[in-house]
This record gives C-alpha cells, sequence and structure tokens, in this order.
C-alpha cells in the first residue's frame, strides 16, 4: 500500500508554539487532522483506542520532548441490523 | 635539482625543434621543395613525444617533488603551458604545409609576403628560454607583443585576399592562401600565451597582457615607482564582483633597502572599476582614509578599465573572529562602535523618512536561492492553521515594510560583511574595503549584514561559537543602543525585516545543508512574527527583536 507523508519543520518561540498545538487539539476534538502542503495532503482521523506517548530526553544544553499519538483504523464492520424488521413487498 | 635540469634541457630541445619546423614551412612555402613539407610532418610525432615528456615531468615536478620552492612551481607551470602552446604551433605548421597541395595558383601565393610573419614569429621563439631563465619581464613583454603585429599583418593580408575574392577570379588558391595566413595568425595566439605564462612565472601570479600593460599604465600614472623587475603580484581575493584584484608589491632584491610599496590593482569592466572609483572618493569627502585611496584611475579602452588604490594594513573582522585573540576581537568590536557611533552614523545622519527594500531585494533573490536548496517553505495547512509559503511570508512583510521606513539615512557601506571591515591593532583603526554598494540608507542594513556575516560562520566548536556569540551581541548591544539614543522606535522591526532578508540571502553561498535549514527556518520565524504581530493590530512601537536568532 502506498504511503502517505506530510512533515513540517520551523523554529517557534513559546508563545508561537501554542498556535500549532492548539489548532492540533481542536482538530483532534473534531475527529479529523487535514494536514496538506503543495503536493503531499493526509487525512487522519484519530477514533477509538490510541497509544500515546511522552518522551523526553536531556543531553547538556540540548532537550527534546517527543510527544505520539499512533493508532489503526478500524474497518467498518457492517453487522445485520436485527432490530430492523425485514420488509418483504411484492 | 636533476628534475628541473631535464625539464629545462628539453624545453630547449623543444624549442629547437619548433624553430626548425618552422624554418622549414616558411622555406617550403616559397620553394616548394617536396623535402621540406616532408621534414615538417615527420618533426610532428617527435615533438608530441617531447611535449609528453615535458608535461609528465612538469606534474612531477609541481605534485610529486618533495619540497618543490614556490619558484620553481611557478617555473613548472609556466614550462607545461609553453610546451602546449609549441606543440599547437607546430600542429598549425603541419597544417600550413597540408594546404600547399590545394595552391593551384603558386604564382599568385609567391606575391604574398609571409616571410616577414614568420621572421617575426622565429625571433620571438628564440627568446622563450632566456627571457624564461633569467625572468627578464622586458623579453617577455616582446614575445607577448610579437602577437598585435602578427594580428597586424594577417589583417593587411585578409583585407587584400577579401578584396581579390569579391572580384570573383582564382577563387579556390585565395581561399587556400587565406587559410595558410589564419593559421600563421593562430601561431601569433600561442606565442601570446607563451609570453604571458614566462610573465606569470617571473611575477608570481596569472596575468594577462592587457591587465599587465593596464598595470605599467596604471604605476606609470601614479606616485608610486616600482622598477619592473622589482614587481611582485599576488592575487588578492582572487576574482571578487566581476573585478580581478591583485596585491602589487615592490620587492626590493636588496632585502636591506625601505619598506615595499604596496598596492592594490583591479581590472574589470569600465562600468565596475568606474563605480568603484567614485564609491572611493565619496568616502574620501565622507571621512578621509576610512576605505582605500585611489591612486589611480586607467580607461584602457571602451570597455576595460583598471584601478590602483593603498592597500590598507590589518586583518579582516572575520579573522579576528575566527582566531584566538579575544582581545583583539573586543579591541576590534569597539574602534567599530567608536567610528560608526561618534563618527560615521552621526555626522553623516540626515532626518527624514528612508524607505528600505529588505522584502523587495528578498523577492529578487528567492528564485536564485531556491536553485541551490530546496528549504524554502511552500504553502501548508495544519488542521485549521494556514501556514505561509516562503514568498507568501516575504509577500506580506513587504506591505508591512512599506509603513516603516526609517527615520532617517546615513552613508551606510552597504556590503557590511566581516570581511570588508579591517582592524589595524597597531593604531586601533578600522579600514573600510568593497564599497561598491555605499550609500546614504537605514544603518541596519550594515546592522543586519554584520550580524549575519558571522552568524553564517560554518564554525561550531565551542569556544569559538562563543567568540561569534559574543561579536554578535557587542554589535547588536551597540546598534540597539543608538536606535535608543536616536529615538528610533521601529528599530526592533526592521531589523527583523533586515536579518530575515540577510538570512534567506545568505544561504546561497553555504553548502552545510543543515545549517543552510536552521537560517531558512529563523528567517520564516521572524517573518512570521511580524506577520502575527501585524494581524494582530498592535502597535509597531512595541515590536520585540527576537534577540535569541541570533545565537547558535
Amino acid at each position: 500500500m502506498a504511503k502517505q507523508k506530510f512533515s513540517y519543520d520551523s523554529i517557534q518561540d513559546v508563545s508561537s508554539v501554542r498556535r500549532y498545538l492548539k489548532s492540533l487539539i481542536r482538530s483532534i476534538d473534531e475527529g479529523k487532522i487535514s494536514l496538506s502542503s503543495e503536493e503531499e495532503s493526509i487525512d487522519l482521523k484519530p477514533k477509538g483506542l490510541l497509544h500515546f506517548s511522552i518522551e523526553a530526553r536531556k543531553k547538556g544544553s540540548k532537550n527534546k520532548l517527543t510527544l505520539e499519538l499512533r493508532w489503526t483504523d478500524k474497518k467498518e464492520l457492517h453487522m445485520d441490523d436485527e432490530s430492523k424488521p425485514v420488509k418483504i413487498s411484492s | 635539482m636533476e628534475l628541473e635540469l631535464k625539464i629545462r634541457d628539453n624545453l630547449h630541445f623543444l624549442i629547437m625543434e619548433v624553430l626548425g619546423q618552422l624554418s622549414a614551412t616558411s622555406r617550403f612555402l616559397s620553394s616548394f621543395d617536396q623535402r621540406l613539407c616532408r621534414k615538417v610532418l615527420e618533426r610532428d610525432g617527435y615533438i608530441d613525444n617531447l611535449c609528453t615528456t615535458l608535461e609528465n615531468d612538469c606534474y612531477a615536478l609541481m605534485f610529486t617533488h618533495p619540497e618543490p620552492s614556490h619558484q620553481n612551481v611557478d617555473r613548472a607551470r609556466a614550462t607545461h603551458t609553453i610546451s602546449t602552446n609549441l606543440k599547437q604551433i607546430s600542429d598549425f605548421s603541419s597544417n600550413i604545409v597540408r594546404q600547399v597541395e590545394y595552391l593551384l595558383d603558386r604564382v599568385l601565393w609567391l606575391s604574398f609576403d609571409a616571410s616577414a610573419l614568420f621572421h617575426l614569429i622565429e625571433a620571438s621563439l628564440e627568446q622563450v628560454a632566456p627571457s624564461l631563465e633569467k625572468g627578464d619581464i622586458g623579453q617577455a613583454l616582446a614575445i607577448c607583443h610579437c602577437e598585435f603585429e602578427v594580428d597586424r599583418l594577417y589583417i593587411e593580408n585578409f583585407n587584400r585576399i577579401m578584396e581579390e575574392l569579391r572580384r570573383g577570379k582564382s577563387t579556390e588558391s585565395y581561399v587556400t592562401i587565406l587559410f595558410i595566413f589564419r593559421y600563421i595568425e593562430r601561431i601569433g595566439d600561442s606565442l601570446l600565451n607563451i609570453g604571458e605564462a614566462i610573465l606569470s612565472s617571473i611575477l608570481g601570479e596569472r596575468i594577462r597582457i592587457r591587465e599587465f600593460d593596464a598595470l605599467q599604465q596604471t604605476l606609470a600614472n601614479s606616485k608610486i615607482d616600482i622598477p619592473l623587475d622589482h614587481l611582485q603580484l599576488r592575487s588578492y581575493w582572487g576574482t571578487r564582483s566581476g573585478c580581478n584584484i591583485s596585491k602589487v608589491a615592490d620587492v626590493p632584491s636588496d632585502a636591506s633597502s625601505d619598506a615595499a610599496h604596496e598596492a592594490i590593482f583591479k581590472t574589470g569592466s569600465i562600468r565596475k572599476i568606474e563605480k568603484e572609483k567614485e564609491k572611493l572618493d565619496a568616502w574620501a569627502d565622507v571621512i578621509p582614509g576610512l576605505a582605500p585611496r585611489v591612486l589611480t584611475f586607467y580607461r584602457q579602452d571602451a570597455e576595460n578599465g583598471a584601478l590602483l588604490t593603498e592597500f590598507l594594513p590589518g586583518n579582516n573582522l572575520q579573522e579576528i573572529v575566527l582566531g584566538d585573540d579575544r582581545e583583539m576581537v573586543l579591541s576590534s568590536q569597539h574602534a567599530l562602535h567608536r567610528l560608526l557611533g561618534e563618527q560615521l552614523w552621526v555626522g553623516t545622519k540626515k532626518a527624514g523618512a528612508t524607505e528600505t527594500s529588505y522584502m523587495a531585494q528578498v523577492m529578487t533573490r528567492l528564485e536564485s536561492v531556491h536553485q541551490v536548496h530546496s528549504y524554502l517553505r511552500k504553502q501548508q495547512t495544519l488542521g485549521h492553521l494556514a501556514v505561509d509559503s516562503t514568498a507568501t511570508l516575504v509577500e506580506k512583510c513587504l506591505h508591512v515594510e512599506r509603513l516603516l521606513p526609517a527615520p532617517f539615512s546615513v552613508f551606510i557601506h552597504g556590503d557590511f560583511n566581516a570581511n570588508n571591515i579591517l582592524y589595524d591593532a597597531h593604531r586601533d583603526r578600522i579600514f573600510f574595503i568593497d564599497v561598491n554598494r555605499s550609500g546614504p540608507a537605514d544603518y541596519i542594513q550594515d546592522v543586519s549584514v554584520f550580524l549575519v556575516s558571522n552568524f553564517r560562520l560554518p564554525v561550531f566548536g565551542e569556544s569559538l561559537r562563543q567568540q561569534i556569540n559574543l561579536t554578535i551581541a557587542e554589535m547588536y548591544g551597540f546598534a540597539r543602543n543608538f536606535a535608543k539614543e536616536q529615538n528610533d522606535t521601529t528599530f526592533d522591526v526592521r531589523l527583523t525585516l533586515a536579518l530575515a532578508r540577510s538570512l534567506y540571502t545568505s544561504t546561497r553561498f553555504q553548502l552545510n545543508t543543515d545549517f543552510v535549514k536552521e537560517m531558512v527556518l529563523r528567517a520564516n520565524f521572524l517573518l512570521e512574527k511580524v506577520i502575527h504581530f501585524n494581524e494582530d493590530k498592535q502597535n509597531w512601537q512595541d515590536f520585540q527583536f527576537p534577540e535569541e536568532v541570533l545565537y547558535l
């Protein structure tokens, strides 16, 4: 299956990075994160169980905080809805 | 030593062979004696071999010899060029004798005089070995100038042939005669290359005869009196902005004589040379002695010019910041601040809105930045957040910039890279060089170029980087204070725009891709900051320049 990728890289300061984090939280709330640029685009729908991990590192004066969300899209299950009566018409 | 002797002897042999071939060619053209024709063609293989041997030996001397002296390397390089051109002369001779079979009307040929050309060429070739060995500039120049005479005689014959061709008689023979003269003319070109190679080996720097003539004229017009046999030429920054720059020095053979005279000699298009002169003259009015004095200006012809300027002492600030003398880093900075803050900026300050064009300059260069690196950002969306492409960032900031002219202008350097500023530690004095882009403008332009010229130094070791950061902090602090004293309330935002411009445009000269990416990201960050501030409709006097971007 073709891999879709998107990347974004920037320098922010503490106040400007909030805009990005807020936007992500809002997208998670809405159930859909759309990421796109001129040649790549990807839609993610975080739903159900999510792996959420935080990794922090400090080496000398260099710091790194990695937030990770991972999940697997489930196939929609089409179960027969038993509560619905079968209609037979002639 | 053995190898040098072998090279010298083989060059002698090669010259003798080529002289023999030229003489046989000349005699064949008047006698049509086929033995002479065979002699010319048969010698070709031997000359080829001799030339290859010389080439190998010259390379061996330059690259595998344990400790070749500077002079020997210069001579080996010249010998290599000379032998290659002698080989060409030999090829041209062979081509000439081969033309004779197409010469249907030989009587017609005899009405032309090629022997004068051959005499001229042979006499010059005889000077090659002695001028190279004795380092005789006069003889080398005579060899070069022989080409002018060959050209003159060629043109005379060419015009006559053209006239005859227009009459339409004996067309085949005239075309063949034209070919023969054309080969002789090309022998002249090879001679010029040989003369220039000898000249370069004597002066210690590659020089072309046009430049040398200009140098002689300029020196003659100046008060600097350097006898030709004392002249030493060293490439000074190589080529810069299309001009060829050398340092000219008078190196007396007697070491006990007076200190050497030194000057900077530039040749290039008359437009650039004239502009440089105009700027140097302007600086002489602003602060005499700060930029080099013009010693002589020389217009070679409609397109070329030369300039001899004062050679200024000291080290450039880039050398100093990368050196290990912290005291000198600080003293040079302080001397620079005194100059700018107490003399130059206050002395040339002119109140009145001064438009800047930082973003416009980025716009015109984005394409060339993009050709080198692909880090410029494209338009992106992250959820509900739209992220501007670099081009959009610049465009939005262009509108902001138009609202924020500088409150005054000063006379700026215009290309205030650390390596265009010299510091003479003995006299605690600053000098400016490379002032082609000087003029009245926003002082922040010079500040930002200086800051980024330090920031972009690809040096990442801790102690040197600290020294670079110190230099940056010193200049930033100084400029900030100056702005405060002058009540320049939009200093922060203008510096942000100017710095972004210098960061973007600097990436064209960098190959370290991680570092380039870092500079582009910092520039994007700066412009985003300006745009968000503008969207929030805040007062520009409250905008704060994010000083952290200046330091690695």
